[in-house]
């Protein structure tokens, strides 16, 4: 966020002189102080990811991250904190040989690894308003 | 780690906000009497998407980040201290404005010059939310008017002309009876300064869709063709930047009414432009076909807000209503298809078909609230107070949706049935628009008693509704069938009568379901056991219940030392999820000692509890394709659709926890000029009955120093120094088959093997059978949904964990010296972060090849991110009202980021799967001014 660009600073976020949130935030919940610079997540989308739904929290940290999007650690095994399926790639374990520069020396590509990792296939990841979009791929 | 690394660790930049005053800031407070129902209230708020905070790169208090020091301050004598014992900041001088004949005040400043940029000033990093590139710079202006015998005043304040990241404030009106403020910014917004965009066009829709330049959508010949194709076109592209950009802008009218009332009003605009890093995907997941695309953005957000204010000696009242519109102007993205892709499910139309692809993006949305506020005060009531809040708001979208496929899919069949001119259509959609709602419900109330002078107690009671009002359901009307077309036809989820012999009656059809027109009651009547369990039939309205009660005190000893003690319990009832309720109790103690000469103490440490309802794997189960029918148990049947994740997996937002966290700061005087600080903060969470998923210890700790020297409002200097360590651990499984009827062989070093003869294989090598299982009707679900030693679908030695460790550090100092009339400050910052990822799997267990072991080894190599920030700033006044500010500013950043290792040399490591960011780049940027200040 651009707090060292002086385009934002605590008090967008938090009240200091009281809230009815623990956190003193300025609004009702996480997500409505989140959605106020972020309206496009506000939805409500045919397709909810529950952890989304509600708080943003679960899976970004507002005040700061060695990850991209100020995610709470790294992917794709962030996702892998909440899924196991029985059946699909979520349960599977990606390794260090998956990367690009792996392939060429035959570690056996994933895109779970390289880039955006699991938002390669699921973009959507913060709800879909597509009558497809149960994983959030469209 | 690719684009943006932003430590919790205060910055140079944040420091320098601590000491920021202007004269806008000063008049934008509120005045005395709204800051007094500010606080007395406690509760008010500012609404959603209202405020603008001024300021940029080279401005971040808004005004010049090189200022004269008031030596009188705001009346405090020369090394005050606050309470706290920590010595008052300096604050700016604000100079005696001019006055005219007529009576009116006036004053304003403007820095202006050319600045030069040099190195690698096109790095995303370096630009991530700033415009400094060489070039012509008006970097801040202020205007003040002011007529006191009217009480009139007129502010105005800029900076960043006319770069993208320029900011405007104006701030007009009659102290005590009416105030308008407007204000802009501009906020640019870097991703990458490294990709390979293979498009143009906009992607607005099939008129104007991301079109491929030079390169056949769909692919040619086939994907190994194609592959080189794209390579080819990858290779000759220059790098390129992905970038968005952010204008807001907002008007306020306060009005100051008889009898304590105020009224206020407020509009603000954001329009926000260009691309960001998207992906898209085709086939039935990652195995189909997935290519990076750039998203367009066109978004336009409205906020509008009003308001009635009450503020008498003993009652406070806030009346509010907002109402937030937002707008997106290409919400359904059209793309062609550079890959040659591989489908599923579907059958019949050639993978060239697919020369396009669409995504839904986020729909326009409107949202609403009712704000009511209410507090009083008791004074001869234990001196007591009372605060009430009631909320009310509504999130709606009822955006058109769009049709599963581009294509008509002509020739196709999806399980016998013809797809053509099938899914193309909104006929082919159970709903034509959203209609997506959820109401939320706010009440607080508060208490606070005072039944002695040393003791305050505290009662409240928080409760937060949010009622979700959306479904879809997935099925197709035009066809009867039941799941998804997913990736506009390329690919499909669908569920089926099933038809192994033994699980439905002879001559069932895999399209037993298709007659009952879309009605989930009449389909599941049907009673055919269907051919998978975890298709979904239904969207899942996620809603929650939230209350919190809280009892607190805060008892003062003496008048130096007081404890608070304060116990909350917190009740969460969730629809759909894998716990119904969940409850947590906290409990808390602080102490502060303010008995040292120039300093306090302040310790807490508090701990909790979360502990809930029985916890469900499968909580979504009549939303699935489980719901339909019986369990088919037939030989032969694969029951892995069964089961949703492992029964010993625990979402971690869900789980048992336990929770400590320890705070402490202490600051001291270690000298009439010197302050010191040290603060500590361990926060522990405890995953007790999490087996898979985040376990073990979830935990951080931030142990850090601060040093600040003012030995005369001419010359101060301040130093720190945080650290922080954080780690998080994690387990999972990967899944193995469980087949009715299959004999599953567990060997000594984790590997299995599988037959339906019940013969077991020759052991591999080195190894011994340690177990044999057969899943039968009777115990699939026991033996395969719970991870053991000899589970067919969960077996432990296929179980891998994870452990990330983050290490962070920032140091910095500042110094700020005035010779004579020069003034000098320099500032430095040094950030880094590591994250080192470590994780323990069995080989022979997952079936990985040697070459793969020796790639994998014990980890990723560590995410690094390292960065310098210096400023240099010396003012010489050249004339009375002219001043010359010389400015050197030095950043540079190394970043490593293995998620993008390789992508340079190797962009299509898999011959359907493109990645064109090829990642973060380091930098190394000076920038010098010479900038010309001019004060009236």
């Amino acid at each position: 966020m651009p707090l060292p660009e002086g385009k934002m600073s605590c008090v967008d976020c938090h009240n200091p002189h009281g809230s009815t949130t623990r956190s003193l935030l300025n609004a009702d919940s996480v997500n409505d102080v989140c959605y106020t610079c972020h309206a496009e997540k506000r939805g409500p989308f045919l397709w909810e990811h529950a952890p989304v739904r509600e708080s943003c929290i679960n899976c970004h940290k507002p005040h700061g991250s060695n990850h991209d999007k100020l995610l709470v650690g790294a992917r794709p095994y962030l996702c892998q904190q909440c899924h196991n399926l029985s059946v699909g790639h979520n349960g599977t374990f990606y390794r260090e040989g998956q990367t690009a520069a792996g392939a060429l020396l035959g570690g056996g590509q994933s895109p779970r690894v390289i880039g955006r990792t699991c938002q390669n296939c699921h973009s959507q990841i913060h709800g879909s308003n597509h009558p497809a979009g149960a994983r959030f791929q469209r | 780690m690719a684009a943006i690394i932003r430590l919790e660790h205060a910055s140079s930049a944040d420091r320098a906000e601590r000491s920021r005053g202007t004269l806008m800031k000063i008049r934008s407070s509120a005045s005395v009497s709204t800051l007094a129902v500010a606080i007395f209230l406690a509760h008010a708020t500012r609404a959603a998407g209202q405020e603008i905070t001024p300021g940029n790169a080279l401005n971040p208090r808004a005004i010049s980040s090189i200022v004269e020091r008031d030596p009188e301050g705001l009346g405090i004598a020369e090394s005050s201290r606050t309470p706290t014992g920590l010595l008052i900041v300096p604050t700016p001088l604000v100079k005696e404005p001019r006055k005219t004949a007529g009576g009116w005040l006036y004053q304003a400043l403007v820095e202006f010059a050319p600045i030069g940029v040099g190195g690698d000033e096109g790095i995303a990093k370096y630009r991530e939310y700033k415009d400094l590139g060489s070039g012509a710079y008006l970097n801040n202006f202020t205007v003040m008017l002011e007529k006191p015998a009217s009480a009139f005043h007129f502010d105005a304040l800029g900076g960043g002309v006319p770069r993208n990241d320029q900011y405007y404030g104006l701030d007009v009106g009659r102290y005590n009876t009416w105030r308008v403020r407007g204000s802009f910014s501009q906020i640019p917004h870097f991703f990458t300064s490294n990709y390979r965009s293979l498009w143009g066009g906009t992607g607005d829709g099939p008129l104007a869709p991301l079109a491929l330049q030079g390169l056949r959508p769909g692919g040619t010949t086939d994907a190994n063709t194609t592959q080189a194709n794209m390579l080819l076109a990858i290779s000759s592209l220059p790098a390129s930047d992905v970038e968005l950009g952010r204008k807001r802008s907002r008007a306020r009218f306060d009005l100051t009414l008889p009898a304590h009332w105020k009224a206020f009003a407020s509009y603000a605009y954001e329009h926000r432009q260009d691309f960001r890093p998207f992906g898209a995907v085709f086939g039935g997941g990652g195995g189909g076909g997935n290519v990076e695309i750039p998203e367009p953005i066109d978004y336009n957000t409205q906020d509008l807000l009003a308001g009635l204010q009450f503020a008498s000696a003993l009652t406070s009242v806030n009346l509010q209503t907002s109402a937030s519109f937002f707008h997106n102007d290409i919400d359904t993205l059209m793309f062609q298809n550079p890959l040659f892709i591989t489908t599923n499910t579907i059958a019949g139309v050639p993978a060239t078909t697919f020369t396009q692809g669409q995504l839904d993006l986020y729909p326009s949305n409107d949202y609403f609230n009712f704000r009511g506020e209410f507090a009083r005060k008791f004074p001869k009531l234990l001196k007591s107070r009372v605060t009430g809040v009631v909320s009310v708001g509504r999130s709606q979208q009822n955006d058109g949706v769009i049709p599963w496929a581009i294509e008509p899919l002509t020739g196709g069949t999806i399980n016998g049935v013809s797809t053509t001119n099938m899914w193309n259509s909104t006929a082919s959609l159970s709903r034509l628009s959203a209609d997506a709602r959820i109401d939320t419900t706010l009440a607080d109330l508060g208490i606070l008693l005072n039944p002695a002078r040393s003791l305050d107690i505290r009662g409240k009671v928080r409760y937060f509704d949010s009622d979700n009002s959306t479904q879809y359901l997935a099925c197709n009307p035009q066809t009867g069938q039941w799941g998804r077309l997913l990736n506009n036809g390329s690919g499909g989820s669908f569920v089926t009568p099933n038809v192994t012999a033994g699980n439905n009656p002879v001559g069932t059809l895999n399209t037993g379901y298709n007659g009952t027109g879309c009605d989930i009651a009449a389909t599941r009547a049907l009673g055919l056991a269907p051919s998978a369990g975890d298709v979904p039939l239904l969207s899942a309205p996620y809603e929650y219940r939230q209350l919190n009660s809280v009892v607190s005190a805060d008892y003062r000893i003496n008048r130096a030392n007081s404890l608070e003690a304060a116990f909350e319990r917190e009740n969460f009832d969730r629809k759909y999820r894998e716990r119904e309720e969940t409850w947590e109790n906290k409990v808390r103690l602080g102490y502060v000692n303010r008995g040292f000469d120039a300093g306090t103490l302040r310790v807490s440490y508090e701990y909790g509890s979360r502990r809930g309802s029985d916890f469900v794997a499968a909580p979504l189960a009549g939303f699935y394709s489980s719901s339909l029918g019986p369990v088919p148990t037939a030989p032969t049947t694969n029951m892995a659709t069964w089961f949703r994740n492992v029964d010993q997996f625990r979402r971690f937002d869900v789980a048992d926890r336990n929770q400590h966290v320890f705070s402490a700061m202490f600051n001291h005087g270690l000298g009439p000029a010197l302050d010191a600080s040290v603060g500590l903060q361990v926060r522990d969470m405890e995953f007790p009955g999490s087996e898979y998923g985040r376990n073990d210890h979830y935990d951080q700790m931030s142990p850090s120093l601060e040093l600040n020297w003012q030995p005369s409002p001419t010359t101060s200097a301040y130093g720190f120094y945080s650290y922080q360590r954080g780690g998080q651990q994690q387990a999972g499984i990967q899944p193995n088959a469980c087949v009715i009827g299959n004999f599953y062989y567990f060997f000594s070093d984790g590997s299995i093997q599988t037959n339906a003869t019940g013969v077991p294989p020759a052991p591999p090598a080195g190894t011994t059978l340690q177990s044999t299982q057969q899943v039968a009707t009777a115990n699939w679900q026991s033996l395969c949904g719970t991870a053991s030693a000899v589970s067919p679908l969960f077996p432990t030695s296929r179980a891998w964990d994870v452990s990330q460790k983050d290490r962070n550090t920032v140091t910095g100092l500042g110094i700020h010296y005035e010779l004579g009339r020069v003034m000098s400050d320099v500032v430095y910052t040094y950030s880094t972060g590591r994250t080192r990822i470590r994780y323990g799997y069995n080989a022979a267990g997952l079936g990985l090849t040697a070459t793969q072991v020796a790639l994998a080894g014990d980890g990723f190599a560590d995410l690094v991110f390292d960065q310098n920030v210096a400023e240099v700033n010396a003012l010489v006044p050249l004339h009375r009202r002219f001043s010359l500010r010389l400015l050197y500013r030095f950043e540079d950043a190394r970043i490593r980021d293995w998620h993008y290792d390789g992508i340079s040399v190797n962009p299509m490591p898999a011959n359907n799967g493109a990645y064109l960011d090829f990642g973060p780049q380091d930098y190394k940027v000076h920038l010098f001014g010479a900038l010309f200040r001019y004060e009236l």
